[in-house]
């Protein structure tokens, strides 16, 4: 018997998704549409909780600066002050890269995001932002693979995690790629024996014996032969783009984060009809020495904030397809703690960047914005005494991404259970 | 979850009849247990849990008593609070017997058990520990002693409780002891003499609590005063520091009236350092003593270091025995150069936490005195063994040294011990190691033949450069090259009773080390048995099926088999066995499809390596073959193999061996017990020795990990070890090397121990403490990280019902539940200063807390770490933590997403047997969804270990990078929860792609080495037999099946043989080809 891997890649790449997934009951709902061709969605995820509050900091809070004797940022215009956006918050001083973002409207913040049933558990919480299911999040797939699965796209390499492995939110049941950078994939391909060796192995994986009758569906075996074919044919479609050598617009940090973002744009150039795009940036959960506008924190911010404005510059006109969005786990505790840090918290602040943001705003130099209906920070006003407030539920946010920016209405299907409120960050409400 | 749901659950888990509650107080008979009986651990506390139907509207007391008071007693009242179903109480259990207890009327059988001392969770930390004088070191004049351990009994042990023995056999009791309202880790001091024993070395040997520690050894001096240099400490004060220090201020001095000459040095930081400069007249050793005094804080008391000239690593470390002023032996003696030099004293581990919780050091006067003239030279080391005690230092002394006759006794003395552990230490920088690797410690020899011992060596001069001897009682017994020395051991060369056998290897320019010895004990008389081979698997016109082995055992062979081979009606089937071991099982996979079914015969043919060329043959084995397709249940040997998959790591041939010899029960009941190696087993020893630790930020700590990891003989105890040390995760990270390493010693250690015992010993690990910052949370300064994970992710899990609040007043209790560092002993061959457990109850809140419908009462300092006990115990005996942890096992040994009533079944067993694991784990192959669970994804982790473990493959650092790129790598999970159970974490793009890689360059080295028999051009047909052959018998090493279907067609698919190829290469290729196929993905 001769196996020929060129049947599959047919079958596979045409049909990806039709073919491969369709007998999984994927398509129960309304019909998917096809997403507009060209349009990225970049989400960062900033693992251990983003402490929202020294990023996007309201300095005009009178209970802010009381709050923080330790670790406040000052007013604008002082040492080591935030850079002002609008007189009321500012901007942390080691995110001066975004600044003018904020300014040309290319770049706005959500703040006192978050749910009614936040548990302050690290799992917990990144499960709930990355599954966008609240309550029992066990067995719930992530909302970004859920909106490939009722979607249909352009090509077999739309979602992409540069990354160690595949997070929760790009789990299920679509096809999705886990890369810890483009030069990883070099393995198999190449030459004959290469593709000797890919035709068998996705024969020997994807047309192997189906699990015995006590295997449910979605079993071992029917994960490892999605994933095989996966892997084969990203690796045939991504060995062509890395084929040459790659010329950035701009010029990145050396962080490891910068990195991700670079093979990100790159992705993005190469038109192969990735539209989402998932990378970490860890290290968020300063329960000590957090540091003000100096410090563990304020480097962290510095990584994120010189990262994205790169990435901008490098995509250049692109950007207006392109959104990033930032998640965490769950804001900080709106006080310090007793080690010069804070602790799990409830509302945070989001980042988005590109995208339609500006166009949303409407006219030319809108300035900064920010997205919010403000709480305060006054002890009456902080949840439970101790956390910011939410007054915007994370769904309601995600909710018009995936409708405006990656046009996908299904909403019911990809963040089920919710009803959804405009938020007014890509569409005037 | 909502709490109702909570309690109804826990409702469901606790045995007995529910009867409608009357009104007012609940009536007695109501009360139910978690099960219908109990098991308590003799010589521990624990929590038992009490239910009744509906929430109580008002505190409930009822009494509680236990029938037998000599088998346990009650140690803290039932009490069951306003709200709750759920309440406990707390006893002890004393002896082992059974008995009933009582709560409310109510009664439920208990047992007590005896706990072994290797599953006890601070078994180590109850060892006394003389941590000054260290060992080596040389003292005179009055000195004092320092002693500490943990004392955990509740409210600190009453009575005499420490002591040294002295070398003439009296008990000296201690000068003064913390009291346990300082903390369960008790300091004691003793003030000896010198002048009381004479010169020469002498043996102190601390006792606590009715445990021995470690006996000291140090020399006593009888210096004469031209030897000895003297001072007030303060009078260096404003002495020029060494560069390194970047410091710019001066010591402080402070007036003290009971210093002599009433002033003393303080040093409230490390910086600055006191510095003692010195114009050395004579190159020599040099001990260090000082009068010091210090405040004992956070549970510890300060730590000294001492640092020669600008010299990165310190020379020595001491480790006050008390708070008032005493005089310290500082560490070894130290060598100096003749001429200028400096010695600075760092205080190393400062502690504020408060005015009155700041620990500081006073240093009053300083005395060096020469120990020995003039330079050690380094003896060889066989002369070192071969003189033993008596080492003729003569021989070797330099010229530069006075004659040895010319010398004081005590100054000989002090030489002998300096020149052992110069040589040692020579021995250690030579960066040559080696281990015997087989046969594993404890092993007992009772017959003639031939004993297979195997080393490993590695360093400068590599694979080619190395030779080694091996040395029986001291002789040699034989020379082998390479990196992998292999000897025969005749038994006749061992005496009877215990036999000490080393390897000493030897790399370039003659650097040389001697490995930890084996000790193997023979019989008084050896049992004379011909050499024979005999077939152990099948039995005798057993009917086999699809996909088996057969399994031999040589007896009484005179030399080393040269290769082994399966004869199927006697024409040799599939690849030989090249250099098998003959005190190992033979195993030889069977793959059927290409065979006639029905009766056959089974030979095994054994050649030996010598001149005496005569195969050993055993008898025919009389089996019939079931045809391919027929369809039946499956056998002895398909329950084997998944036994091996879910329990331990795959076909390993000696595991199936001894499955199929003593039956499935017997061998899980042998592999969850210690009877295969003792807790201290070979794998660690050959571990630490092959990969030493290294004095500052440990990276050979991962490759150390990984190589126990694969010598250890017990697959089913190595499993559930990872298991519970990612239940437990820390993340090296944050934890540094060192502390994860100690952490991950410990689990070993343990083993399979009681849930209650590994909740402990996590608890009060200083890895685990540091990771989640729970020694940093203090009275008044709360941190909640840990004390919301130990909820979490530990005990009760996330849905168990508790509340923010649950964790707030948790992490009140927990307060000063922490970390202190100290001095080790021992600076030249580990870091100087480590980490360990304490607690300080001055820094514990003891306010009344309620945490998840338990009520903690204020309570004094001394009551504050028994209280933390038992706020652990809660946790341990809570139903909700029986069902969170037994659905977690069910998902790692059976399926990802197990059955609630199978979880339900193992949250009974957990409860009714204390939580003992082992009984929970023998549970699982006894329940029907073990055997009908589908395949599992192996992790990372399992799928490397697997290759690795059945194919007797030993390097680490192939592993060690595929981990790493699967983003899974050893140590390295940052957040609490632990590397996932699912399946879906594991069968990603980037998991298959390493997984791949990894496949593409693995190496079989059991099966890899050198079977020459070249492949000739033959006929189509028989190259394709050839083929199938190496890849069913690839296949059946490594997964314990023979292939089929679409991976049989694949794997055809990609191997080509090309003519003239060598036997083992293709049989490589055949191995590197499964390996990248589905079969191995699974378990």
């Amino acid at each position: 018997m001769k196996i020929s891997r060129r049947d599959f890649l047919r079958s596979s790449a045409a049909l990806a998704v039709g073919v491969a997934l369709a007998p999984r009951g994927l398509f129960a709902g309304p019909e998917p549409v096809t997403v507009q061709r060209g349009r990225t969605l970049v989400v960062v995820f900033l693992r251990g909780g983003m402490d929202g509050l020294n990023f996007i900091v309201p300095y005009a809070d009178p209970g802010y600066a009381a709050l923080r004797k330790n670790i406040a940022i000052a007013p604008p215009g002082q040492p080591g002050g935030a850079l002002d956006l609008n007189g009321f918050f500012g901007l942390h001083p080691k995110a001066a890269p975004l600044l003018p973002l904020f300014r040309s409207g290319d770049a706005a913040a959500l703040h006192a995001v978050g749910y009614g049933e936040n548990t302050r558990s690290h799992f917990e919480e990144q499960d709930t932002w990355e599954t966008g299911v609240s309550g029992n999040a066990l067995h719930a797939d992530g909302w970004l693979n859920r909106h490939l699965a009722s979607s249909l796209g352009h090509g077999p390499l739309r979602a992409v995690a540069v990354g160690d492995a595949l997070p929760r939110i790009l789990r299920g049941d679509a096809p999705a790629l886990a890369l810890q950078g483009l030069a990883d994939l070099s393995t198999p391909g190449g030459n004959a024996q290469a593709r000797r060796t890919a035709a068998a192995l996705e024969y020997a994986y994807c047309s192997g014996p189906r699990p015995a009758a006590t295997a449910p569906r979605g079993g071992a075996q029917d994960l490892l032969a999605q994933s095989a074919r996966s892997t084969l044919d990203a690796t045939a479609l991504l060995q062509r783009v890395t084929a040459s050598p790659y010329q950035p617009a701009a010029e990145y940090p050396k962080t490891d984060f910068s990195r991700k973002l670079q093979d990100a744009a790159r992705l993005i150039k190469a038109d192969l009809g990735v539209e989402v795009i998932e990378l970490d940036l860890s290290g968020w959960d300063t329960h000590q020495s957090q540091g003000g506008a100096e410090g563990n924190y304020a480097r962290l911010v510095q990584t994120l904030a010189e990262g994205v404005a790169a990435f901008t510059r490098d995509l250049g006109d692109r950007l207006n397809d392109v959104l990033v969005l930032t998640l965490s786990d769950f804001g900080r505790t709106a006080a310090e703690n007793g080690t010069g840090g804070t602790d799990h918290g409830w509302g945070n602040c989001l980042l988005a960047v590109g995208g339609g943001v500006r166009a949303a705003a409407g006219g030319a130099a809108p300035g900064p914005r920010i997205v919010t209906r403000w709480p305060g920070l006054e002890r009456e006003q902080l949840h439970q005494h101790r956390d910011l407030q939410h007054t915007t539920d994370f769904r309601d946010v995600l909710g018009e991404i995936v409708s405006e920016h990656l046009a996908n209405p299904n909403l019911t299907r990809v963040l089920p259970g919710h009803v959804h409120q405009p938020v007014g960050l890509l569409r005037a409400i | 979850m909502p709490r109702s749901f909570r309690s109804a659950l826990c409702a469901a888990l606790l045995a007995g009849a529910v009867i409608p509650v009357r009104a007012g107080e609940p009536p007695a008979e109501v009360i139910s247990f978690p099960a219908p009986r109990l098991t308590l651990w003799a010589d521990r506390t624990q929590a038992v849990a009490f239910a009744i139907p509906e929430a109580a509207t008002e505190l409930f007391l009822p009494t509680a008593d236990i029938a037998d008071p000599a088998v346990a007693e009650v140690t803290r009242p039932a009490e069951l609070l306003p709200g709750e179903k759920l309440g406990f109480l707390r006893v002890r259990g004393l002896h082992p017997g059974k008995t009933i207890l009582r709560v409310g009327g109510a009664s439920v059988p208990i047992e007590v058990r005896k706990l072994p001392e290797s599953a006890r969770a601070e078994a180590a930390a109850r060892i006394p520990r003389m941590t000054a004088p260290v060992n080596g070191a040389c003292v005179w004049g009055k000195f004092s002693v320092a002693v500490d351990w943990l004392d955990d009994a509740p409210g600190g042990t009453a009575g005499p409780l420490v002591a040294l023995r002295l070398p003439d056999g009296r008990r000296l009791a201690p000068v003064v002891v913390t009291p346990a309202t300082l903390g369960p880790v008790r300091h004691a001091r003793f003030d000896l003499d010198a002048a009381e024993f004479p010169p020469g070395p002498i043996d102190l040997i601390p006792l606590a609590s009715a445990v021995e520690g470690s006996a000291v050894r140090v020399v006593v001096l009888r210096p004469a005063a031209d030897r000895i240099r003297a001072g007030e400490c303060e009078d260096t004060a404003a002495a020029a520091r060494p560069a390194r220090f970047k410091t710019t201020k001066i010591s402080t001095v402070v007036n003290d009236a009971d210093a002599s000459g009433g002033k003393a040095v303080a040093c409230y930081s490390p910086d600055p350092v006191w510095t003692l400069p010195l114009e050395v007249a004579a190159t020599g050793y040099y001990q260090l003593a000082l009068v010091a005094r210090g405040t004992l804080a956070g549970g510890a008391l300060p730590s000294l270091a001492v640092y020669l000239n600008e010299e990165e690593n310190p020379v020595a470390t001491a480790h006050l025995a008390g708070v008032h002023w005493q005089r310290l032996i500082v560490g070894r003696p130290i060598r100096l150069e003749a001429g200028t030099a400096s010695l600075s004293v760092r205080f190393e581990n400062d502690f504020f936490a408060g005015k009155d919780s700041d620990r500081n050091v006073w240093l009053d006067r300083y005395e060096l005195v020469r120990v020995y003239a003039g330079r050690v030279q380094q003896p060889a080391l066989t002369a070192i063994s071969a003189a033993g005690n008596g080492i003729a230092l003569a021989d070797a002394a330099p010229a530069t040294a006075p004659p040895l006759a010319a010398m004081d006794p005590d100054e000989r003395a002090a030489g002998e011990l300096i020149a052992r552990e110069e040589a040692a230490l020579t021995e250690l920088a030579s960066g040559v190691q080696a281990a015997i690797i087989t046969p594993g410690a404890g092993a007992k020899i009772e017959d003639a033949g031939i004993i297979r011992l195997e080393g490993w060596c590695r360093g400068p001069g590599g694979k080619d450069g190395l030779k080694t001897d091996l040395l029986v009682n001291g002789r040699n017994a034989g020379t082998a090259r390479g990196e992998r020395p292999v000897f025969g051991v005749n038994p006749g060369v061992l005496t009877a009773g215990a036999n000490r056998l080393e390897l000493e290897t030897t790399g370039l320019e003659g650097k040389r080390t001697r490995s930890m010895p084996l000790v193997l004990w023979r019989a008084e008389k050896l049992r004379e048995s011909a050499a024979a081979v005999a077939i152990a698997y099948p039995a005798p016109d057993q009917v086999i099926g699809v996909a088996e082995g057969v399994i031999a055992r040589v007896a009484g062979a005179r030399e080393l088999p040269a290769w082994a081979e399966l004869l199927f009606d006697g024409e040799p089937l599939g690849p030989r066995l090249v250099d098998p071991d003959p005190g190992a099982p033979l195993f030889f996979p069977l793959p059927l499809d290409a065979l006639a079914p029905g009766a056959h015969a089974l030979t095994v043919r054994v050649m030996p390596a010598g001149k005496d060329k005569v195969a050993l043959e055993s008898a025919p084995r009389a089996v019939v073959l079931r045809p391919a397709d027929a369809d039946t249940p499956p056998g002895r040997f398909a329950r084997a193999i998944r036994l091996l998959d879910r329990f331990g790591f795959g076909a390993e041939p000696a595991e199936i061996a001894r499955l199929l010899e003593v039956g499935e029960d017997r061998w899980l009941d042998e592999r969850l017990s210690d009877s295969v190696e003792p807790a201290e087993s070979s794998a660690w020893i050959a571990a630490s020795s092959l990969f030493p630790p290294m004095r500052k930020d440990d990276a050979a700590t991962i490759p150390r990990a990984l190589t126990g990891l694969l010598l250890e003989r017990n697959p089913v105890r190595l499993r559930f070890t990872l298991w519970a040390e990612n239940h437990f995760s820390t993340w090296i990270q944050k934890t540094g090397a060192r502390a994860k390493w100690l952490e991950h010693r410990m689990f070993s250690r343990l083993g399979v121990a009681p849930f209650g015992e590994l909740l402990l010993a996590s608890a009060t690990s200083p890895a685990m403490l540091q990771y989640l910052d729970q020694q940093k949370s203090l009275a008044g300064r709360l941190n909640e990280n840990y004390a919301r994970e130990l909820l979490e992710l530990h005990t009760v899990g996330v849905h168990a019902g508790y509340t923010q609040d649950d964790v707030t007043h948790l992490a009140s209790v927990l307060t000063g539940w922490m970390t202190a560092e100290e001095s080790t002993p021992d600076p030249a061959r580990g870091p100087a200063i480590e980490r360990g457990f304490r607690f300080d109850p001055v820094l514990n809140e003891g306010s009344a807390q309620r945490v998840f419908g338990v009520a903690y009462r204020v309570a004094t300092p001394a009551e504050r770490f028994d209280r933390v006990r038992f706020a652990l115990e809660v946790l341990a005996a809570h139903p909700a933590t029986a069902r969170f942890i037994c659905h977690k096992l069910a998902a790692q040994y059976v399926a990802a997403e197990p059955a609630d009533a199978l979880i339900e079944a193992l949250a009974r067993v957990f409860l009714a047997s204390g939580g003992d694991l082992r009984a929970v784990l023998r549970e699982i192959p006894r329940r029907a969804e073990f055997w009908q669970a589908p395949p599992r994804m192996t992790t990372p982790l399992d799928f490397a270990l697997r290759l690795a473990r059945v194919s007797g493959s030993r390097q680490p650092g192939p592993l060690n990078d595929f981990l790493r790129r699967s983003g899974a790598g050893l140590f390295d999970r940052p957040s609490p929860d632990g590397y996932p159970e699912s399946d879906a974490a594991y069968a990603d793009t980037q998991a298959l792609t390493q997984r791949w890689r990894f496949a593409q360059n693995f190496a079989l080295p059991a099966l890899d080495r050198g079977d020459d028999t070249a492949l000739s051009p033959r006929h189509p047909a028989v190259l394709r037999a050839e083929r199938d052959a190496a890849l069913q018998l690839a296949a059946s090493r490594l997964t314990g099946r023979p292939l089929a279907g679409a991976s049989l067609t694949a794997a055809r698919e990609m191997l080509v043989l090309r003519p003239g190829e060598r036997r083992s290469e293709y049989v490589r290729r055949a191995a590197q080809i499964i390996a990248q196929l589905p079969e191995v993905e699974f378990r």
